[in-house]
């Protein structure tokens, strides 16, 4: 994990196995499947439900500045905490947490690699037993909007055609094959991209096991398609949270510090009246071609 | 408490690839069924043997997977 551009970001198994029971550490387990925390869960780790703790249930936003404050604080999660976040599914929803956390200002928040997948698969302990927290009060700072992009953004961005925009849904998806991913409910009116995407599915950049693959290979898989450090990336999926894996591993794996989440996603631009949309495959976007 | 017989399998239900997970904690089995991309959750299903908790998870997950449209 040393040749990431934030090495400190990741974890390994073995070490939150032997510091997960450190005073000043904090792991939360956050999954696709809402329920997998209840058949058993890393010794001390508490829960977090992304339906209802991790997005607002009113209106379709983040959580709230007051919402976040109010969740890590019943955690016992203070400032100073260092936060390991892990999940099913090569973390999926660890890194919609830590997208958020890092919006309102954690410091220390950090993923598990290999996630419950390589926890499980290693035998650790694991426990149904539930934690429960000592409350303390925590100060979230106001929202860091630089890690986020809103519709007139991506629309600004594809006009001006100076943004490399990385689709991280599957290829299906991506061409308008499907309208969601199988077995899914259908969120949207019309299928396909925003138009000069790139297509780099999310979870290419992890190992079977879960982990994510090497820098060398993240470089490969990345900038072979147009997404480099020198150039502004925006990422989207279908709401948010696939892209705000690959947000997490451009901006700390590879160390790109322009890169932002397009959180409203293809939701959003596909229920768009008059948005414009590409079914095409292209391989590289015009504004990678461009530079 | 550990997890035992940990496996991970890829096959295709309904035309679709699916990733099928089966494990065992204590005296449960349980079987995920995940779509193999994005990797979302079709079904899911617990039992007292590996067999039994896969072929109630297969049965949840085809059925869903069969409502799923295609677009031409």
């Amino acid at each position: 994990m040393s040749d990431y551009a934030r090495p400190e970001m990741l974890v390994s198994t073995e070490w939150v196995d032997q510091h997960k029971f450190d005073p000043n550490v904090v792991v939360v387990e956050v999954d696709v499947d809402t329920q997998a925390y209840e058949e058993g869960h890393v010794p001390g780790a508490l829960g977090w439900n992304w339906h209802t703790q991790l997005c607002d249930t009113l209106r379709r936003d983040v959580i709230s500045k007051a919402e976040l404050e109010k969740l890590l604080g019943n955690s016992g999660i203070g400032n100073d905490t260092t936060v390991i976040l892990y999940g099913d599914n090569n973390n999926w929803f660890a890194a919609w947490a830590l997208w958020q956390m890092k919006m309102y200002g954690h410091d220390d928040v950090r993923i598990m690699n290999g996630g419950r997948k390589k926890w499980l698969a290693e035998g650790k302990v694991i426990t149904k037993d539930v934690r429960t927290p000592q409350t303390v009060t925590y100060t979230a700072k106001e929202r860091d909007e630089s890690l986020r992009s809103y519709l007139m953004q991506v629309q600004q961005a594809m006009n001006a055609g100076d943004t490399v925009m990385v689709d991280v849904r599957s290829g299906d998806e991506y061409t308008g094959k499907v309208l969601s991913p199988p077995g899914l409910p259908e969120t949207c009116q019309r299928g396909g991209h925003i138009p000069g995407a790139i297509n780099v599915p999310w979870a290419q950049a992890c190992n079977e096991d879960g982990t994510f693959k090497s820098r060398e290979d993240l470089e490969a898989l990345y900038m072979g398609k147009g997404v480099s450090p020198d150039k502004r990336v925006i990422a989207y999926c279908r709401i948010g949270e696939r892209s705000s894996h690959t947000w997490f591993v451009l901006k700390y794996l590879l160390g790109m510090n322009n890169v932002s989440n397009y959180d409203g996603s293809w939701t959003e631009w596909g229920n768009l009246v008059g948005a414009p949309v590409e079914k095409d495959a292209p391989v590289m976007a015009k504004t990678a071609m461009a530079s | 408490m550990t997890t035992e017989n940990f496996k991970e399998e890829f096959r295709e239900l309904e035309g679709t690839k699916v990733r099928i997970t089966t494990y065992k904690i204590g005296d449960e089995c349980y079987c995920h069924i995940y779509n193999a991309d994005p990797g979302a959750t079709i079904a899911r299903a617990t039992a007292k043997t590996v067999e039994e908790a896969m072929q109630k998870a297969i049965e949840k997950a085809s059925s869903r997977l069969s409502a799923t449209v295609k677009k031409k």
